[in-house]
C-alpha cells in the first residue's frame, strides 16, 4: 500500500508508517499499528526513536527474512484490530498455521526473536501436535531429520524397563561393550568379534548366577504375557534388521524376564542376540515388549558381516541342542556353570570377575 | 530458497532451547521423551523440561501394567538434568505411598517451584519433606491428609488449593498465616475444622466449597474475586445469636468483602446463615456503612424466593452495591410457598425508591417459575433504569409435553410488566434440571 494510496482511500487520516529492516538489508515499510503489535519493534520505536523514515530502519533480527517478515505482519494486521471476536481470532490462526513444516519452524524462530509472544505459542502448538503421537519415523519424515542414532541410541535406557539394579548393571555392561566395540569397529580389529563372544559369555554368567529355578517356567509366562510387536519395515530376512531387533529384544526381554520370576534369567543374557531371534522364530517366543526407543538402525557393513557370521553360528548351535540344554539346566545347578565354559571356552570366567570388579 | 526439487533440510533441530521447550511442554510427557530416540541432535531435547506433568494420558498409553507408571516416572526424574519447576502428577491410581514420598523428596532438593498432587483414587498421607520445599510457588494437593510440622514457613507460597484434605495436629489459619504471600486460595471439603477464619493479606481470590458452621473474614483487604459454595451446618437458627451490630453473620462476612469485585455465593446454606437474625423489611435500609464499591458482578444461587430474610439478604447486597452491572440469581424456591410475605417486602422497596442505577445484565435462573420469583423479577424490571438485557433460564422437568409451555407462560407474563429501561431486552430459554453434585463421603 503506497502513500499515494492511502491519501486516495482516506485523504483526511494520515497513516504513520514504520520502516523496517532485515538482515538481508532490505527494507520495508508497514503501519504503524501494525508493527506496534510487535513489542520488540515497539520498544524500538520508542526508546531508540528510530524507524520514522526510510535512512533510519529498524533492524530486525537476523532470524526474520522478508518472506516471514510478511506473514507476520499479517498476523500483527488481523490481530492488531481490537473488535474482532474471539471465535474470529480463533480461525484466522487456524489458516494461519497451514503451512509448510519449513516456514513453520521459520516463522516460529523469527516470531521468538521479535518477542511476539501470541505467535510463538501459536507456532509451538501446531509443531507440537506435528510431533505428538507419530511414531519417531513419522517425524523424522515430516521434519526431515537424519537418523543418525545408532549403537548411541541403544546406550539410551529409558524404557519401561525393570529398576532393577542387575539390569542397570546390565545396561551398563552393554553400553560399555558396545562404545569399546564402536571404537574398535573403527579401528577394524578383528579383536571385535572375541570381544563380542566374551560378552556373550559374560552375560550368561550373569544370567546363569543371577537366574533362578524354572527356566521353562519362565518361557511360558513370557509367552502369554505379552505380545511381540514388530514394526514393519524389520524384514526377516535382513539379518542386520534382525540383529538390531533381537539387540532390542534383549533389553526388552531383558526386562520382561526381571519382571516375572528370576528364572527367566535364563533367557535374558543368552549369548547371541541374534540368537534370540532365531529362537524366537521357533515358537519359543520371549515376547518382548516394544515401546520407546524401537528404532530402525543401520549397522555399517563391515559389523552386519561379522554379526551375520555369528548369528548364523550361534543359531547352528544353540538351535540344534536347546531343548537338551534347557533340561540341563532344569535339572541341576552345576551343569549351568559348566554350559557358558563350553560355549566359547575362553576363560569366560575370568572375565566375568573383571566385569564385577568394575 | 526453494529451487526446482524440495530440499529437505531439517529446520527443526536448531531452533532455540527455549523454543524447544515450548514445543516440548505441549506434547504429553511420553512423547516428549520419546522424542529422545529421533536424532543426535534430539537426543538430549526433552532432559532439560522444566515442567513435568504425569497425567491420565500416560495412564493410557502405558496401560498401568506392573507398575509402569511408576517406573517411567522414576526414569524420567532420574534422566532429567537440570531444575524442575513445575511437577504435576494427576489422576493416576498406581504410585504407592512410598512412591510419592520419594518424589516428593527428590523434587524438593530441585527447587521446585509449582507442585500438583491429584490422586482422587489414593488417600495418602503428605510427607514432611514436602515442607522443605521453600521455593514452592503453587501447591495443590487432594485426597490427603496434612500433617504440619509444628514451625514451617512457605514463603512464596502464592496459591494454594486443597480438595478433599485432611486437617490433622493443625489448624487452618496457621496454615494461612505461614504463607504470607498467598494471593489464590481454593479450599473444597476440607476435613477437621468447622469455623474458617481468613486472615490473609494479600489474598486477591478466594474459592470455599464444603461444610462449615462459621466463616470470618478478618483481615483480607484485597480480596477481589470470591467464590463461596458453603452448605452450612447448623441450620438451626435459634441457638445462633440474633444479628446486632457487629457480632452478626452478615458483617462477619460481608465485612471482609467489601473490595470484592467478583461475587459469587451458592448454596441455600450460606444464604441462610447470612440471614441469621435479619429482620427483613429493616435489613436492606440498614447497615449503610457497609457498601461494596468495587462489586461489579454478583451471582446467587439457591436463593429461597419464598423465604423473605433470604430475599432481604439479596436485596441488601444488591442496593450495598452501587456500581454492580451484573447480577445473576438462581432460585429455589419451594413450589407450594406463599407470595404474599416477598411480595409485601419487595413493594415496600419500590415505595422507599431504591434503585439500582448501573445494574446493565441480569441473568434469572429459576425453577418452574414460580410466582415468587416472578414478582422479584417484575421488581427488578421496575428499578433497573439501565437496565440491557434480562435473560430468564427456566428450569423444566423433564416433560416433553409442557415443554415449550412454561417458556412462553413466563415470557408473557414478563413481557406485561412494566419496565423502567427503554432498552432493555427479555430473552427466556427452558434448560432441564440440573442436578448439582456433592460427593456424598464427605457429608
Amino acid at each position: 500500500m503506497s502513500e499515494g494510496e492511502m491519501a486516495i482511500i482516506k485523504p483526511e487520516v494520515m497513516k504513520n508508517f514504520i520502516w523496517l529492516q532485515t538482515a538481508d538489508g532490505s527494507i520495508q515499510e508497514v503501519e504503524e499499528e501494525v508493527a506496534m503489535f510487535c513489542p520488540m519493534i515497539c520498544r524500538e520505536i520508542l526508546q531508540t526513536g528510530t524507524g520514522s523514515s526510510k535512512n533510519c530502519a529498524i533492524a530486525l533480527p537476523p532470524r526474520v527474512n522478508p518472506a516471514i517478515l510478511s506473514l507476520i505482519l499479517d498476523y500483527c494486521r488481523f490481530h492488531q484490530v481490537p473488535g474482532r471476536s474471539n471465535k474470529e481470532r480463533k480461525s484466522f490462526d487456524e489458516r494461519f498455521i497451514r503451512i509448510d513444516t519449513k516456514r513453520l519452524c521459520e516463522l516460529t524462530s523469527a516470531a521468538d526473536s521479535l518477542q511476539l509472544k501470541p505467535l510463538v505459542d501459536l507456532t509451538s502448538r501446531a509443531l507440537a501436535r506435528m510431533i505428538e503421537g507419530k511414531t519417531p519415523e513419522e517425524i523424522r519424515e515430516t521434519f526431515h531429520l537424519p537418523d543418525d542414532l545408532t549403537e548411541e541410541e541403544k546406550l539410551e535406557p529409558l524404557r519401561n524397563t525393570a529398576d532393577d539394579p542387575r539390569i542397570r548393571l546390565l545396561n551398563r555392561l552393554y553400553a560399555r561393550k558396545r562404545k569399546e566395540l564402536k571404537e574398535k569397529e573403527k579401528m577394524k580389529s578383528v579383536e571385535v568379534e572375541e570381544e563380542r563372544v566374551d560378552e556373550r559369555s559374560v552375560d550368561d554368567l550373569l544370567s546363569f548366577i543371577n537366574g533362578g529355578d524354572g527356566g521353562s517356567k519362565g518361557v511360558r509366562a513370557s509367552k502369554h504375557k505379552k505380545k511381540n510387536r514388530r514394526r514393519k519395515d524389520h524384514s526377516k530376512d535382513s539379518s542386520s534388521n534382525s540383529v538390531n531387533k533381537s539387540h532390542r529384544e534383549m533389553d526388552d526381554v531383558s526386562s520382561v524376564c526381571h519382571n516375572e520370576d528370576e528364572s527367566i534369567n535364563v533367557f535374558v543374557t543368552s549369548p547371541s542376540k541374534s540368537v534370540k531371534l532365531q529362537v524366537v522364530d521357533d515358537g519359543f517366543s520371549p515376547k518382548v515388549e516394544f515401546d520407546d526407543g524401537d528404532m530402525d538402525d543401520e549397522l555399517d557393513p563391515a559389523m552386519k558381516e561379522e554379526l551375520d557370521r555369528e548369528v548364523e553360528d550361534f543359531a547352528r548351535r544353540l538351535n540344534s541342542d536347546w531343548p537338551e540344554r534347557m533340561q540341563e539346566i532344569l535339572s541341576s545347578g552345576q551343569e549351568r556353570r559348566l554350559v557358558p565354559i563350553s560355549m566359547n571356552g575362553n576363560g569366560s570366567l575370568r572375565r566375568y570377575t573383571t566385569v564385577e570388579r568394575r | 530458497m526453494k529451487r526446482g526439487r524440495i530440499r529437505k533440510v531439517d529446520r527443526i533441530s536448531d531452533l532455540p532451547l527455549n523454543i524447544m521447550e515450548h514445543i516440548l511442554t505441549r506434547l504429553p510427557i511420553r512423547d516428549a521423551v520419546r522424542t529422545s530416540v529421533l536424532s543426535k541432535k534430539w537426543k538430549y531435547k526433552w532432559v532439560s523440561l522444566p515442567e513435568l506433568v504425569f497425567d491420565y494420558s500416560l495412564q493410557d498409553a502405558l496401560q498401568n501394567v506392573h507398575d509402569k507408571i511408576v517406573k517411567f516416572v522414576d526414569r524420567v526424574l532420574l534422566l532429567h538434568r537440570g531444575p524442575i519447576c513445575k511437577f504435576e502428577l494427576s489422576d493416576l491410581s498406581s504410585p504407592s505411598l512410598s512412591d510419592i514420598h520419594q518424589w516428593i523428596s527428590f523434587l524438593s532438593r530441585n527447587g521446585i517451584k509449582e507442585l500438583i498432587l491429584s490422586m482422587p483414587c489414593s488417600w495418602y498421607e503428605i510427607p514432611s519433606c514436602l515442607f522443605s520445599c521453600d521455593r514452592l510457588n503453587l501447591l495443590e494437593l487432594s485426597h490427603c491428609l496434612f500433617r504440619c510440622p509444628p514451625k514451617f514457613e512457605f514463603k512464596h507460597l502464592k496459591s494454594l488449593s486443597l480438595c478433599q484434605v485432611e486437617f490433622a495436629g493443625f489448624t487452618f489459619e496457621d496454615l494461612v498465616s505461614s504463607c504470607p504471600l498467598l494471593e489464590t486460595l481454593t479450599l473444597m471439603w476440607v476435613r477437621g475444622f468447622t469455623n474458617l477464619t481468613i486472615e490473609a493479606p494479600k489474598l486477591k481470590y478466594l474459592n470455599l466449597r464444603g461444610h462449615f458452621k462459621d466463616v470470618h473474614f478478618k483481615n483480607t483487604p484485597l480480596l477481589a474475586r470470591v467464590e463461596i459454595d458453603l452448605d452450612w451446618f447448623d441450620s438451626n437458627v435459634d441457638a445462633l445469636h440474633s444479628g446486632h451490630g457487629e457480632t452478626s453473620n452478615l458483617i462477619k462476612i460481608l465485612g471482609g468483602l467489601v473490595g470484592v469485585e467478583d461475587l459469587y455465593m451458592a448454596s441455600v446454606g450460606i444464604l441462610k446463615f447470612l440471614a441469621v437474625g435479619i429482620v427483613p423489611k429493616i435489613l436492606p435500609n440498614a447497615f449503610h456503612h457497609l457498601k461494596f464499591y468495587h462489586l461489579k458482578k454478583l451471582r446467587l444461587t439457591s436463593v429461597a424466593f419464598h423465604d423473605s430474610a433470604v430475599v432481604s439478604v439479596a436485596l441488601y447486597l444488591i442496593r450495598s452495591a452501587p456500581y454492580l452491572q451484573k447480577l445473576e440469581i438462581s432460585g429455589s424456591t419451594r413450589v407450594d410457598a406463599g407470595v404474599e410475605p416477598v411480595k409485601e417486602l419487595l413493594e415496600l422497596q419500590e415505595c422507599l425508591g431504591c434503585s439500582f442505577n448501573q445494574l446493565q445484565i441480569v441473568t434469572m435462573k429459576c425453577s418452574f417459575g414460580l410466582r415468587p420469583e416472578l414478582e422479584f423479577i417484575k421488581f427488578l424490571l421496575s428499578v433497573t433504569p439501565a437496565l440491557e438485557k434480562m435473560s430468564i433460564h427456566a428450569d423444566s422437568k423433564d416433560d416433553t409435553q409442557c415443554r415449550s409451555k412454561l417458556e412462553s407462560t413466563i415470557l408473557e407474563e414478563v413481557m406485561r410488566f412494566p419496565r423502567v429501561s427503554s432498552k432493555a431486552e427479555i430473552e427466556c430459554f427452558e434448560h432441564l434440571q440440573i442436578v448439582e453434585y456433592r460427593p456424598s463421603s464427605w457429608m
